[in-house]
């Protein structure tokens, strides 16, 4: 689905150059869950805007569904940490944006929308402003927005950063659902271990400065999960793994 | 309710009490109606000859009203202008600051030679003095769209063109409104000015006329109407306002302001 070939970048500012990301070569096979873990600063963000073409990577490539990605993508859909929807839009409308910029928004489109709204839980909202829900709420509904191309493929730059602890641990069940019914593949980045472990198939380590793959870790814990996972002593062992990784200890 | 009752009631007993020392000066000192006339007398003045003062109000009222609306116009097109080119910023910022800084009641004489004595010399200053904060606002709110929206964008393939026309334009929208306020109370004072010199109606031009011809209660009673335009066209802008932004949660400023009390 993506492949990675030393993809490297390097930003110009007034001090010198800064190596953001060196030699990031990997393979996403379709339908998986990836996340890219790191501590802030580690180039993850970049790695996805890079997926999503738009941040040119200065050097190797990068292909999506074998296609080298040059400018931006429309063939995938992004969940940024804030939810950024368009105040002045009502709920539905927020998640017809896509289709209306792209100049495909038909009959069936409206359908469409309060299908996925359903299926993140919002039914009911579709005429709300977006300044009418919580954090948590919006933030579903940018999920929608980005499932409304119904693309394969879901960057997600730490969409639940921002919310609070209760409200994430029920978004993180909420997308292992929604992935788990659209068959899509996710590229998630996060700087939380537990998140990371709780969704992933494989989860990959960024170490800082320059960011370089540190580790690529399986995790086989057993599918369907639920937040209960977390209580698992194999849970357990992989977070501890993750964090020393992380933390540059061994 | 109590807080917002008593925020009212404090200025009109101010305003009130200083009509009182007015009055009072006036007849306790016998001054002269040609030189001070009692509020009382103004009042009198002004609901008598409503009739006289009607076509003036008009007058007033028309001038500025064109004169903002192509504030309105015009600052879109500038902001709209800036957004599509960094160039063209670069080329127009300079001089938009510049026409600001031209004293605008010296211009006025000059305009009686290039546009006459009819309606056209208010509407152009009225435009001309007013156009400024609708251009800084309208510019300010179209850019105020985050990377990470423009990054969203992209993914969708929004075309400069679309991005204006389905964010930036709302986006703007509130700066947009704030600076009307700003700029229907300028195209007040840009109109009178211009009826002052350039003039043959209107409620500056009668203002000017009768101080001239010792009519001190008509001058008084042309301001006070003046008063009374301007703090209309000004509710009327922030009332309009209001209607166009019906997603805004209850106002930021005033929310804001009750939360501070």
């Amino acid at each position: 689905m993506i492949e990675y070939q030393k993809v490297g970048k390097t930003y110009r500012s007034r001090r010198g150059e800064i190596v953001a990301l060196t030699d990031i070569s990997f393979d996403i096979r379709p339908r998986e869950f990836v996340t890219v873990i790191g501590q802030s600063g580690c180039g993850k963000s970049t790695l996805l805007k890079m997926t999503a073409g738009v941040v040119k990577p200065t050097s190797g490539t990068i292909k999506v569904a074998g296609h080298r990605i040059q400018e931006p993508a429309s063939e995938l859909g992004m969940v940024f940490q804030t939810p950024i929807l368009l105040e002045w839009r009502t709920v539905i409308d927020n998640v017809l944006l896509p289709l209306e910029i792209m100049k495909v928004k038909d009959r069936a489109s409206v359908a469409k929308a309060q299908e996925l709204l359903e299926l993140v839980g919002l039914a009911g909202f579709e005429n709300s402003y977006p300044s009418e829900l919580s954090g948590g709420m919006q933030q579903r509904v940018s999920i929608s927005r980005a499932l409304i191309i119904d693309p394969p493929l879901l960057l997600m730059d730490e969409p639940f950063g921002a919310l609070d602890a209760l409200t994430r641990d029920e978004m993180s069940a909420e997308l292992l659902r929604v992935w788990n019914q659209t068959q899509k593949t996710i590229l998630f980045v996060t700087h939380s271990i537990d998140e990371a472990v709780l969704l992933s198939d494989r989860v990959v380590v960024l170490t800082p400065r320059p960011g370089r793959i540190g580790l690529i870790v399986d995790i086989n814990l057993p599918r369907p999960r639920t937040i209960d996972v977390r209580y698992d002593p194999e849970f357990i062992e992989y977070t501890h793994l993750l964090r020393n990784t992380i933390l540059g200890e061994s | 309710m109590l807080i917002l009752s008593r925020r009212l009631v404090a200025p009109i007993l101010t305003f009130a009490a200083a009509l009182l020392v007015w009055e009072g000066w006036v007849r306790i000192g016998d001054v002269p109606t040609f030189l001070l006339p009692a509020p009382t007398e103004i009042a009198q003045y002004t609901v008598g000859n409503i009739g006289l003062f009607l076509p003036h109000i008009w007058a007033t009222t028309w001038a500025t009203l064109i004169g903002f609306t192509l504030s309105v116009v015009f600052g879109l097109i500038i902001a709209v202008a800036i957004v599509l080119s960094k160039t063209f910023e670069d080329a127009i910022f300079p001089l938009v600051v510049m026409t600001q800084v031209i004293p605008k009641v010296a211009l006025a004489p000059l305009l009686v030679i290039y546009l006459g004595f009819g309606i056209e010399p208010k509407i152009f200053l009225a435009f001309l003095i007013s156009f400024f904060p609708m251009v800084i606002n309208t510019t300010l709110g179209m850019k105020s769209v985050s990377v990470e929206l423009l990054e969203l964008l992209a993914t969708f393939k929004a075309s400069k063109w679309q991005i204006i026309t389905k964010v930036r334009i709302y986006r703007a929208l509130p700066y947009m409104i704030e600076g009307a306020k700003i700029a229907i109370t300028l195209a007040v004072i840009g109109t009178v000015v211009a009826e002052f010199t350039a003039g043959s109606s209107g409620l500056g031009y009668l203002t000017a006329a009768s101080a001239a011809n010792l009519q001190t209660v008509q001058s008084y009673s042309a301001i006070v109407i003046l008063v009374g335009v301007g703090i209309l066209l000004f509710g009327a802008v922030h009332i309009g306002g209001r209607l166009l932004i019906p997603w805004a949660p209850p106002t930021t400023l005033e929310s804001r302001d009750q939360r501070l009390t």
